[in-house]
């Protein structure tokens, strides 16, 4: 039962304490008047009218000790209060057995003798309707002081103050419209004229107190139940919004799934009927070690909470990262009665993690050979230095000359392996925003530029299909086409016969597909990723930087495409790249082409970066 | 003193033509008696090795002389199979290479490499060294089976 606070300030509480306190204080003043009455024999006092009931001197000690007892429990005397009040309800308990066993227990002219009495084996003796009041009242009183405010409490003594007020009341109609001459009713108005009054006040005053305490009381339950529906539907609002956020989920204590939200399934791929009643085994990825959940249970039976990230699998295989926390609930005893998990998806920012590592080690690599492919024609010129000093010295000026072109050549590679370098750092800087470009029209302008190389390779070079438009900027897809049509000049060579190289367009999806076909010695499968790497050559002798492949690679990658090599049909290798498709009028945006960069690797699955 | 001079047979595994040339002309200069064998691949250099395919008649050599970046297969790989054949992993190998990374010299001496010389950008440096495994070979031509070069 809710306590009642701020009495200062409520204005009904205000009325309540003026009321109880002047009827303690009226009915302790007329009690005390009537008691002075009768032993100074004032008869004004003791009966106010020369027809009316006298108030008997033990009525006026019980009206005494019920106003007294008022005014100690309205102070807070609460000991005073029950002391007083059984008093009173002694008073009026004894006189009722006197009534009820027509004894005579020697209590009625306690305070003074009753010279005003009509039945002398009565004489002094208070109505037995008063008497009953005052153990009504008594007990009253004794209930305001003893017992904690509780409900039942409160309900007795508003019972009480109502049966109190009744009983006034009636007393006071008798006298109001005189029929007190009829026994039943003479019975009653037998009490007097001023002990009903008094009665009236005690029993409106406890009526009015408790029907005002038990009405906040009832308010206090009503705003507590409000306070708890909010609360309630505030707590569904923040569960909404976790649920929207996060993925959760609560277990048993042996780990046993009980309840997942919407979130858990979306990712996991997993219904709630697939996952409730079983453990996380089932989404377990096999990522981590034993150990690892080991750590994770002991840390969450000892009660603590337990944060990490998690690789699980979903349904369909793949896998996800996520940020998990692991709060295990508690009941009173201190026993784990559930644990709750509330994780969040980070598998992008994992997958942006791996690919920064990919790209840092990459970039370490490309450190690495070109240091080394840059190293390699200074190892040249410095070594046939000394040789060319040694060769001065004893005099062997062909040997000298022969050192001098070696140092030329090395220094003219070392300035093309530089200039190489510097082309491949520039593909992701885009120097011209994309646009409409027809490989097919490019080829064939570049074939004229090729006519050199084509005759002294004598190739046979053949170009199929029609316009193809991709959406790249032309210079890239020139340095593609070209790079492609010179490693096919210089390696597709045939053992036998004449080179032959076609190059074929065709649509594929959203992109188009380039294939440069030779009729060389192709590549076998295990050195077809190998080919695209930098500083890459399978043929040692050859006068190759190993850059060209890569610098293809890196642009198509740059678009969303992808590049591989196949088998040609018939022997040899056909180098493929895949650009996005592009119209002269209608071109997609650079941010829809990023979307299908993914969907298109996992298409060219022959293609794996390195 | 040394009575007799066996030839020391080298097998050079070099891309690089230019490189090639550098240590044919510096077993010349220095008067080595050797042979030498020129491979520029891992795949030719293992086939040499195991006298497979073109190279069915190959001399076993004395000193594998290696370089690291190699086309097809690298110089690391090579190292591995070589070490681990029974057959093949008592004949040293000397590693050539350009890079002085950290990263390739402890490759190297894990799989097992008798030397690691970063190819001399210092010329007397290189001829030491040629020297020395001419040296190293003239006195211990007779028995090829313990391998340590000292290092160039």
């Amino acid at each position: 039962m809710a306590t009642i606070t701020s009495r200062e300030n409520d204005p009904r509480q205000a009325m309540v304490l003026t009321a109880t306190f002047c009827a303690g204080a009226f009915c302790t003043i007329l009690g005390l008047a009537v008691i002075l009455g009768w032993w100074f024999r004032f008869e004004p006092l003791i009966r106010i009218l020369p027809h009316l009931a006298p108030m008997q001197a033990n009525t006026a000690l019980g009206m005494l000790l019920s106003g007294a007892g008022m005014l100690a429990w309205r102070i807070g005397w609460r000991r005073s209060a029950v002391g007083i009040g059984s008093a009173a309800a002694l008073l009026g308990l004894l006189t009722l057995v006197e009534y009820l066993t027509g004894s005579q227990l020697g209590i009625d002219e306690l305070l003074a003798r009753d010279y005003l009495a009509v039945d002398p084996g009565r004489a002094g003796r208070m109505a037995p309707n008063t008497a009953l009041c005052f153990l009504l009242t008594g007990s009253a009183i004794m209930l305001t002081g003893g017992s904690g405010p509780s409900l039942p409490a409160h309900i007795s003594i508003l019972s009480i103050g109502v049966v109190v007020t009744l009983f006034g009341a009636v007393s006071l109609f008798g006298y109001a419209s005189g029929i007190d001459t009829s026994y039943w009713m003479g019975n009653l108005t037998r009490m007097a004229l001023h002990t009903s009054i008094g009665f009236l006040a005690l029993g409106g005053a406890f009526t009015l107190a408790k029907s005002v305490t038990i009405r906040e009381a009832v308010e206090q339950r009503d705003r507590d139940k409000a306070l708890l529906a909010k609360t309630m539907h505030e707590l569904e609002l923040q569960k909404f919004a976790l649920d929207e956020h996060a993925i959760v989920a609560i277990t048993d204590p042996s780990g046993v799934i009980t309840y997942v939200n919407k979130m858990f399934c979306k990712v996991s791929q997993y219904r709630a009927e697939e996952l409730i009643g079983k453990t996380h085994r089932v989404i377990n990825s096999g990522h981590h070690p034993r150990e690892f959940f080991v750590d994770l249970w002991r840390t969450i039976a000892a009660g603590e909470t337990w944060r990490g990230e998690v690789c699980n699998r979903a349904r369909d295989g793949s896998l996800y990262w996520v940020d998990t926390t692991i709060v295990p609930f508690r009941d009173e005893t201190g026993r784990i009665t559930q644990f709750v998990a509330i994780r969040a998806d980070v598998t992008q920012s994992k997958k942006i993690e791996q690919d920064l590592r990919r790209a840092n080690a990459e970039l370490e690599e490309y450190v690495r050979t070109a240091s080394h492919d840059l190293k390699a024609p200074l190892v040249t010129i410095e070594g046939f230095s000394g040789y060319l000093r040694h060769f001065i010295e004893v005099g062997y000026s062909d040997r000298a000359l022969e050192c001098v072109d070696r140092i030329q050549n090395a220094s003219r590679r070392l300035k093309t392996n530089i200039d190489e370098m510097l082309e491949l750092s520039r593909i992701g800087r885009t120097d011209q925003p994309p646009q409409a470009v027809d490989v097919h029209a490019m080829l064939q302008t570049l074939l004229s530029e090729f006519q050199p190389q084509i005759e002294k390779a004598d190739a046979d070079v053949v170009i199929e299909g029609g316009p193809a438009m991709v959406h790249c900027d032309p210079v890239r897809v020139e340095q593609i086409l070209s790079n492609l049509l010179s490693n096919a000049l210089k390696y597709g060579h045939p053992a036998s016969g004449s080179a032959r190289i076609t190059v074929c367009t065709r649509p594929e999806g959203r992109f188009v597909r380039l294939g440069v076909a030779d009729n060389g010695p192709g590549i076998e499968p295990e050195f077809r990723e190998r080919v695209f790497g930098l500083f890459q050559r399978l043929d040692a002798g050859a006068q190759s930087s190993g850059v060209g492949l890569n610098i293809v690679k890196r642009i198509v990658e740059h678009y969303g495409g992808a590049a591989w090599v196949e088998k040609t049909p018939g022997g040899g290798a056909t180098f493929c790249v895949t650009l996005p498709a592009g119209q002269a009028t209608d071109t997609p945006s650079s941010t829809a082409k990023r979307e299908t960069h993914d969907d298109h690797r996992a298409e060219a699955g022959s293609f794996s970066a390195g | 003193m040394i009575t007799e001079q066996k030839p020391v047979h080298f097998l050079l595994v070099e891309d690089n033509q230019d490189h090639a040339d550098l240590v044919r002309m510096s077993l010349e200069i220095n008067n080595v008696t050797n042979t030498l064998d020129h491979v520029r691949d891992g795949l030719a250099a293992m086939a040499y090795l195991r006298n497979s395919g073109e190279y069915g008649g190959s001399k076993r050599p004395d000193v594998i002389l290696l370089d690291i970046n190699l086309p097809k297969m690298n110089g690391h790989e090579i190292l591995e199979q070589i070490k681990a054949d029974e057959d093949l992993k008592v004949i040293p190998v000397v590693v050539l290479t350009t890079s002085a990374a950290d990263a390739d010299r402890l490759s190297a001496y894990r799989s097992h490499a008798n030397s690691f010389v970063t190819k001399p950008v210092d010329f007397q440096k290189f001829q030491n060294m040629i020297r020395d495994l001419n040296l190293y070979w003239t006195v211990w031509n007779q028995a090829p089976t313990h391998s340590h070069i000292p290092n160039g």
